[in-house]
């Protein structure tokens, strides 16, 4: 979730002032396995990640509720640390390279303007269990 | 006495791995393809400002409006590869030198609308805009590779590129059209992390992650047709590829 306000517009004609914006996204990567001994393994791939966002534009008093969906392109690099035989420890940096198409009206000009930028690192830790 | 501690320290870091000098230097040749997101970044270009209503290129040129059927322009998809020739001494020490071709294969092209007459009230027109860029490199590069048993190398360098690109837009709608070509050098720095598994003890699956950083002056538009564009070419980007080597050479 990204959640910001407009403190310095460098665009005179453009009035937000405030935006919550969530999103989910949904990833796809295929890539190799670098096993080390029984210590862990180190991975690297390439893939796809669908987005769903949603969220709160404010103009001035005005607020608006948006929605959006996007494809993006990117990849993964992690390492796993072996805690138990179905346990792992992971670490990973996902990039993606993702942008919605204009979904909302923000200038004086009738059309639909604004689009959410989804590009950007994510370093994610957590724990994997191997069912099988 | 600072200064004297100083040099033993940097010395002894030098010398530490010294006792693996049983394999003094490997080479190997290797072949890779993978894919780059957004290869030329946002693609600005003049005429997009002064004409379009973009003042970020790709990024801003997608507008939609009631009674117009716009598509998204999505920034290009880009498919990358090449072949490398790399070098390991003392185990640790890594060098290698590589050529690539990287070239958009998706996106980039769709319908937005612009103001077709800034100056007069409000005059949307629809406008079909494509995008392309192609993209030769020579990196080179030098790091530091960590091996893992017999089975497994990890490998991280920097250095710089030797790249020269080609970019190429179209806008076109009911009152105006414009192409532009752009072609140009640059040096982007390179960041690389690259993995190999062993198959045999000559024959390596890799799969590499790298990061080019640079862009080339303003260049002007070669087509002279029309509106005289300006534009950068953006090596900027990260590539993931996946390929296999061969170690064809030890002392």
């Amino acid at each position: 979730m990204t959640d910001g306000r407009v403190l310095e517009n460098s665009d005179a004609a453009e009035t937000i002032t405030r935006y919550s914006i969530t999103y989910t996204g949904v990833p796809l990567f295929a890539g190799l396995n670098f096993p080390v001994q029984d210590i862990g393994e180190f991975y690297m791939g390439g893939g796809v990640e669908y987005f769903l966002a949603g969220g709160t534009i404010s103009m001035g008093a005005q607020q608006k509720d948006i929605s959006a969906m996007a494809l993006g392109y990117g990849f993964i690099a992690g390492v796993q640390l072996n805690v138990t035989s179905k346990t792992r420890l992971y670490m990973e940096w996902e990039y993606i390279d993702a942008r919605t198409g204009a979904i909302m009206q923000t200038t004086a000009a009738a059309w639909d303007n604004l689009y959410i930028d989804l590009t950007g690192h994510r370093i994610m830790v957590g724990f994997m269990y191997y069912v099988i | 006495m600072k200064k004297t501690r100083l040099t033993l320290i940097l010395v002894s870091l030098c010398v530490l791995p010294l006792p693996l000098l049983g394999a003094t230097a490997n080479y190997a040749v290797g072949f890779y393809a993978g894919i780059m997101p957004s290869p030329g970044g946002d693609l600005n270009s003049y005429v997009q400002i002064a004409k379009y209503n973009s003042s970020n290129g790709i990024d801003g040129i997608n507008k939609s409006l009631d009674g117009f059927s716009t598509s998204t322009i999505n920034r290009p998809f880009g498919v990358t590869g090449g072949v490398e020739f790399k070098a390991i001494f003392f185990d640790y020490y890594f060098a290698r030198v590589a050529g690539n071709y990287t070239r958009s294969v998706y996106g980039g092209k769709g319908k937005t609308v612009y103001d077709s007459d800034p100056g007069a009230p409000f005059v949307p027109e629809l406008l079909t805009a494509k995008y392309a860029i192609t993209a030769y490199d020579i990196p080179i590069t030098v790091g530091l590779c960590i091996p893992f048993w017999k089975d497994v190398k990890i490998s991280f360098s920097c250095g710089f590129a030797v790249a020269y690109g080609d970019y190429t837009n179209s806008f076109k709608s009911t009152s105006n059209t414009d192409k532009g070509s752009f072609s140009g050098w640059c040096y982007p720095l390179v960041l690389m992390l690259q993995g190999e598994y062993f198959l045999t003890e000559t024959v390596s699956l890799s799969s590499s992650l790298s990061y080019y950083r640079g862009s080339t002056e303003i260049l002007k538009d070669s087509k002279k047709s029309d509106t005289v564009d300006f534009a950068k070419i953006d090596f900027s980007g990260y590539r993931i590829n996946f390929g296999m080597a061969y170690y064809f050479y030890s002392i």
